[in-house]
């Protein structure tokens, strides 16, 4: 049985607020769909390699040159970004953070 | 019937420019709106693009036989400047900076891009009634959904909004739409269209799908797609197997029991039953054969689904794109962002994945799963030592109505019980219509081993032919 605390342990791990409700809520989900994926546990897999992709590709390593980028690419990149400054992604402090 | 090739020789010989073509779909978006497959209408684009190919008619220029047909992208398929959501608040305005690589090799062949697609939230869903822009409406029956994630890109070619599209299949995603929907759409095999540009949900199972209403479309479309892209190095070239000219007397064609079981929807079983007898009367071979881990699939599938987009999603946290909602530190700046951005199923899945992968529970779920991949390839290699392709239905059900199955987000999970096992395992199906059953849509399945794109069109026209 998951908890409203293991819930929230998760959210924090993920980095998403969740409200008190949305925090209920996923506890009903995730008991119902951990409980589906309960049927694995009846399935004898020892000894079984796991299969992390379809296939396995060839050395995908190209020459180090650098390819040099036009500034027009960089632009379009940074004209994304929410907070710019003197063509630096700008962060907020994480000194003087609590923890 | 090809459209495209029909359209290529009205091109050529004038009957219609390209120009004329791009203004009566991008005339007809605009009529069918409710449908609302259509987050962005990419009208300047496709009208320049179609002036170009007038351009080369003219100049009496040689060009592909894609060149001026109106394709409709998923809205996670990068299209250089012009934006790019997901299906999500969180990208709400964000302009893609650069063309994936099968919006470049669609450019390259004068294709003329009309919009960008309605979709599931970051490919997560299977009715597209979880996008932060609104369902998308079934043509069929605006009351019922039109199947996800991809339902946006199945309607636009089924309502004749375009004459082609993309999408992007992970656990069925241009499958379900295609059979909900009445077209044809492909999974290709894993590894053979670039995943460049493509907005990432499960990595090890995301591929870009074409649709079409015909199965020599959706082959024009993947043979211009696909091929090894050095900046996706997961990608491959596919060597055409040349096995000699197609016929279906002697064709060997499997149909796995497990797939035929309570909780089908009987109408559907009739429909496909009735499908493969009609094979069968033109001389294919039927064999039962059995995939014996077909019932731990759904549960191996959402696990990796939800493990990886949990680390596909942990880039969305507003600081170089996205929905920045200005808090005081950065950590509150990350919960907030993400909290606001994403939709109910995206922060559900992104849970369910983190905790998957946590401390304590990585070996009972993620390890697991991927062993039931492993064991899952074993039933496919074997099925086809016997057969050359396998039938069967793509979901036990229907096309649902609107809001029947939301919410219970295991119910709606429960749709691509026949559609994971192929992306797990990395090989390719296509859906092809079978027929309606009550009025509404019903696609067949047809399954190859990886690389073996080839059956699954000779075996699909084949099926258009007698059905």
């Amino acid at each position: 049985m998951i908890t409203v605390k293991d819930v929230q342990k998760v959210a924090e791990l993920a980095r998403i607020q969740l409200s008190d409700k949305e925090v209920e809520g996923f506890k009903k989900d995730l008991d119902s769909v951990l409980d589906y994926f309960s049927i694995l546990s009846k399935l004898n897999t020892k000894g079984v390699e796991p299969m992390t992709h379809a296939v396995l590709s060839e050395d995908p390593l190209r020459e180090d040159i650098v390819k040099k980028e036009s500034g027009e690419r960089i632009a379009k990149i940074l004209k994304m970004v929410p907070n710019v400054k003197d063509g630096y992604v700008k962060v907020r402090s994480i000194l003087n953070q609590r923890d | 019937m090809s459209l495209i090739k029909e359209t290529h020789k009205k091109l050529l010989q004038g009957d219609i420019s390209a120009l004329e073509l791009a203004r009566s779909y991008l005339k007809t978006i605009d009529e069918k709106s409710d449908l609302n497959a259509f987050i962005t209408k990419t009208e300047d684009l496709a009208l320049r693009q179609a002036k170009e190919v007038d351009d080369l008619i003219a100049k009496k220029k040689k060009i592909s036989e894609l060149a001026g047909i109106p394709c409709a992208i998923k809205d996670a398929i990068l299209v250089e400047d012009e934006r790019c959501t997901a299906g999500s608040k969180i990208l709400e305005n964000y302009i893609a900076p650069y063309d994936a690589t099968v919006i470049r090799k669609l450019k390259e062949n004068n294709s003329v891009i009309v919009g960008k697609t309605n979709m599931d939230e970051f490919g997560m869903g299977g009715s597209n009634e979880n996008s932060a822009f609104g369902a998308v409406k079934n043509p069929h029956d605006i009351s019922r959904v039109p199947g996800g994630s991809s339902g946006g890109s199945a309607v636009s070619v089924a309502a004749n909004e375009s004459i082609i599209s993309l999408g992007e299949d992970t656990g069925g995603s241009v499958r379900l739409p295609a059979s909900f929907s009445g077209v044809v759409g492909l999974k290709p095999s894993y590894g053979t269209v670039s995943r460049n540009g493509v907005i990432s949900l499960a990595s090890s199972l995301d591929q870009v799908g074409p649709f079409a209403n015909s199965v020599e479309d959706v082959e024009i479309l993947f043979n211009a797609i696909k091929g090894k892209d050095e900046l996706d190095a997961t990608s491959m070239e596919v060597v055409k197997n040349v096995g000699g000219k197609f016929s279906i007397r002697g064709f060997n064609i499997g149909i796995p029991k497990e797939y035929f079981v309570e909780g089908i929807d009987p109408e559907v079983e009739k429909t496909i039953k009735e499908g493969i007898k009609k094979l069968e009367n033109a001389g294919a071979n039927i064999h039962e054969i059995t995939l014996p881990h077909t019932k731990y699939a759904l549960a191996a599938y959402y696990i990796i689904n939800m493990s990886e987009a949990s680390s596909n999603l942990a880039r969305y946290d507003g600081i170089r794109y996205g929905l920045n909602t200005k808090q005081k530190d950065l950590m509150k700046e990350y919960f907030v962002n993400r909290g606001q951005g994403f939709g109910d199923e995206v922060k559900r899945r992104i849970i369910l994945g983190t905790f998957a992968l946590s401390e304590g529970y990585h070996d009972a779920y993620y390890l697991k799963a991927q062993q039931v991949r492993t064991l899952l390839k074993q039933d496919f290699e074997k099925a086809f030592l016997e057969v050359d392709v396998i039938a069967a239905p793509v979901t036990p059900f229907l096309p649902f109505k609107i809001g029947e199955r939301i919410k219970d987000p295991l119910s709606l999970y429960l749709v691509d019980v026949y559609t994971v096992p192929v992306n797990l395992t990395g090989i390719c199906a296509i859906s092809v219509p079978a027929g309606l059953a009550k009025d509404l849509p019903v696609g067949i399945q047809f399954i190859a081993n990886s690389f073996k794109e080839e059956l699954l069109f000779n075996i699909g026209k084949e099926f258009e032919k007698i059905v």
